[in-house]
């Protein structure tokens, strides 16, 4: 018993409260630092972030919003939904049939090895450089995590499992719905995030090789163009839509996965 | 009545070997079961019990040999039977609530959701989990998730139920209850029992008859009639000297596993 | 135990249970080269058989060998000040709940920015050159490994602490001799995906703002109407994708054998 209180002392101190103003405040004392350096220094690439602010709310608040931060965020969903799309489906069938995943094995793996934004030069020799190129590297980037780890939810599915299903006359695509997709979901939910940082890197990507609009489009032409302050702010935009992309993720993983949370905090 | 009519399970021969590794592990097993009867198989541990009972409810193709329910061969896995398995934590779907669990067998059933809600309600009152139909498994005990997986079996309304050591994971008290409350439900909704077990106790305790295993290649040592009458009570039929010497008889065959060479009278 | 045996019993059934995944890809191959030859491809395909003599003949004449090693380099350096970063970042994070909570914040910010938006911003003060991209593949590098490395240290067992305290094991020599061996699970794994990223972030700098390596020969290619040496290179990224995922889930496994997790996870 003396040994359990142990550990809750040496992970925690002070209050929550206490806990999160330092963090915060570090965040704090390092804008300010910035501040004072840029402002001292007066160097072109390190604006002041006052002025970083300025420009932050001047470009985002206006008509760039719609017009480069919406078509990204649009080509991301649609690929990144497509992606899961296939990626489950294709998946959980393959993981559920021993023989088509022993085929299709080396092949998806081989794939999956490729870095996703070696094929923007095909997807643009292929489809141009409109949206429809943009989502289909996106959905070619983000769906190997998602069906790979689909497919190795769906081939470790305990025998008891599928053995009930069989006991109680449920077959077929009635068993890969109610008993092998569900198993497998944990995994699905590892693959999908994984997922979701890959359509996020490709978007930018694909926008910084062929596009005339959107995100990756913007910082990097900001760049080429000495408009340091406007990089500064799509990078930060970037990261707020990063950061709440990743939170309405983890929000729809804990209702999902209740289940599992709930099962892996007993076990431990 | 005659006697063919009377055997609900009828196993006759059979022979299971593994196609993998090719390795034998039923040699011959030809056993019945009764209409309403409670049947014990004891054997030692890794006599192939799971590989028998998988191969009884068709989950597994006999590699010879013959198993009928009710007069007709099985091949898949019949509605009138079902097997609760020994690991209740894989068995039962971790996403589902207890009552979602109970209501899986009822998916091909096509009820009305009042009849099946009565369904659901009946077998959870039966196993006395009524109050617990919006829990999750994996927060009841281990006793009382081997209940739910019972009360699902039960749902999918059996006419026999083949049980794979489903006591053989909780402990001692929680068995004693389990193994009652089996008896009971054969006795108010009429399901016969064939359970595998390696606890010879409990087999004597729960049976009109035992099956003893010899290790495998598995083949039947000997059947034993239990003549303890229908009522068994956990203190005086445990201390009942004609369940201490069966017992110890059935000890003794399979303490000395090189004497269970099988007699030709034991089938 | 039984897992183990299971599976090379399973490996050892089947003639090569790579055989036919390896024939899928020949078939695969066989079928897009007849297309392509046949012309109902566009003419942006060129048939595999020309993309492999691009390959061999760009890896002979150092064509393409001279990318290969521009491009792991970069990996190599990138993943290695990543790596120490991460590790010594990750262990103060982890054992020191103060630094902990004063960074937090700005790790939860910066994390989920896709490091590729780095790319301008390196580009202003470290150029086109091989600098710039060992900059954004270290920022991206760094990341998994230092989640993994917190959550190893943060995870450890409070009873070996403990142990190790009652020996009288000062505090420093515990970190490396009790603490680090434990989070040496957790950093293997990050390590891995760690790798992974950095091999994407690498050929994709290249393909973005890039005067050397893989990626920058596929964009040259592309520009060149070279499609053959476009393909092979494209090949070849996918290639080194697979030797380094390989690498480094064998390294991954040789650290964790003895922990938990690998030993229950396998079945």
């Amino acid at each position: 018993m003396r040994n359990a209180s142990l550990p809750a002392k040496r992970l925690y101190w002070g209050t929550t409260t206490q806990r999160n103003l330092l963090g915060v405040g570090v965040v704090l004392l390092l804008l300010v630092f910035w501040q004072v350096v840029a402002t001292l220094k007066a160097n072109v690439y390190l604006p002041p972030v006052s002025s970083i602010v300025v420009t932050f709310v001047h470009e985002w608040f206006t008509t760039q919003f719609r017009d480069q931060a919406l078509p990204s965020l649009y080509r991301m969903i649609v690929g990144y939904l497509s992606a899961c799309a296939i990626g489950v489906t294709v998946g959980v069938l393959i993981g559920a049939y021993k023989r088509v995943f022993r085929l299709l094995d080396p092949f998806l793996q081989f794939l999956r090895a490729i870095p996703p934004s070696a094929i923007i030069p095909v997807g643009i020799l292929l489809i141009g450089i409109g949206d429809q190129m943009k989502i289909v590297v996106i959905c070619f980037g983000a769906v190997w995590p998602i069906l790979i780890n689909a497919a190795d939810g769906a081939r470790n599915v305990p025998r008891e499992r599928l053995d009930t299903a069989r006991i109680f006359g449920v077959s077929g695509v009635d068993t890969l719905l109610s008993v092998t997709l569900p198993s497998a979901m944990p995994g699905i939910f590892a693959g999908l995030r994984t997922g979701l940082s890959i359509a996020f890197i490709m978007i930018v990507v694909s926008e910084m090789i062929g596009s005339t609009n959107g995100l990756g489009y913007y910082i990097l032409q900001s760049q080429r163009t000495f408009a340091i302050p406007e990089m500064y702010g799509g990078i930060v935009l970037l990261a707020i839509l990063g950061y709440s992309l990743n939170a309405g993720f983890i929000a729809i993983e804990h209702r999902v996965l209740a289940w599992h949370h709930g099962q892996s905090a007993r076990a431990v | 009545m005659n006697t063919i009519d009377e055997k609900l399970l009828d196993v006759v021969g059979l022979e299971k070997r593994y196609h993998s590794s090719g390795t034998l592990a039923i040699e011959s097993v030809t056993l019945d079961v009764r209409r309403s009867e409670f049947v014990s198989i004891v054997g030692p541990s890794g006599c192939g019990k799971t590989t028998l009972l998988k191969t009884i409810c068709g989950l597994l193709h006999p590699s010879s040999g013959t198993v009928r329910l009710n007069g007709r061969l099985i091949a898949e896995p019949p509605p009138e039977m079902v097997l609760v398995f020994q690991d209740y934590a894989r068995s039962l779907f971790p996403w589902l609530t207890v009552e979602g669990n109970v209501a899986f067998p009822l998916k091909k059933k096509n009820l009305s959701k009042a009849d099946k809600s009565k369904v659901i309600d009946d077998v959870l009152r039966a196993v006395n989990l009524e109050r617990f139909a919006k829990h999750y498994p994996w927060q009841l005990s281990g006793g009382m998730q081997q209940r739910v997986a019972i009360a699902r079996a039960v749902a999918f309304s059996p006419e026999i139920l083949l049980l794979d050591e489903p006591f053989a994971s909780v402990d001692a008290l929680t068995r004693a209850e389990l193994e009652d409350l089996t008896l009971d439900l054969r006795d108010k909704l009429g399901i016969t029992m064939l359970l595998v077990t390696h606890d010879i106790d409990e087999a004597v305790y729960l049976s009109d008859r035992v099956f003893v295993l010899s290790p495998p290649p598995s083949v039947v040592v000997r059947e034993f009639a239990i003549p303890l009458g229908r009522a068994r009570d956990q203190e005086t039929t445990r201390s009942d000297a004609r369940f201490l010497e069966l017992r110890n008889e059935i000890h003794h065959l399979i303490g000395r596993p090189r004497q269970l060479a099988p007699e030709p009278t034991a089938v | 135990m039984v897992a183990s045996q299971s599976r090379r019993a399973t490996v050892s059934a089947g003639a090569n249970p790579l055989l036919p995944g390896l024939l899928f890809v020949l078939g695969i191959t066989a079928v897009v080269e007849v297309a392509a030859r046949l012309g109902w491809l566009t003419s942006y395909v060129p048939p595999p058989s020309t993309i492999i003599v691009a390959l061999f003949v760009g890896l002979f004449n150092g064509e393409i060998s001279a990318e290969i090693g521009m491009t792991l380099s970069a990996f190599a350096v990138g993943l290695l000040l990543a790596t120490s970063l991460a590790i010594v970042i990750g262990i103060l994070m982890g054992a020191i709940p103060v630094v902990y909570d004063g960074l937090k914040v700005i790790v939860e910010f910066l994390r989920p920015v896709p490091s590729v938006a780095m790319i301008p911003l390196a580009i202003l003060f470290l150029g086109l050159g091989t600098q710039m991209r060992v900059a954004v593949i270290t920022y991206a590098a760094f990341w998994p490994l230092l989640i993994s490395t917190i959550y190893g240290v943060r995870a450890i067992d409070p009873v070996a602490l403990d142990t190790a305290r009652n020996f009288g094991v000062p505090p420093f020599e515990a970190l490396y001799r009790v603490t680090l061996p434990s989070a040496l699970v957790n950093i293997a794994t990050g390590l891995r995906v760690s790798a992974s990223i950095a091999l994407v972030v690498t050929v994709t700098t290249e393909l973005v703002a890039g005067n050397s390596g893989l990626g920058f020969y596929v964009a040259q290619m592309e520009q060149a109407s070279r499609l053959p040496q476009m393909y092979a290179a494209i090949l070849l990224t996918g290639v080194l994708g697979y030797i380094i995922n390989v690498l480094f889930s064998l390294l991954e496994k040789k650290v964790v054998f003895w922990s938990p997790a690998s030993r229950g996870e396998t079945q």
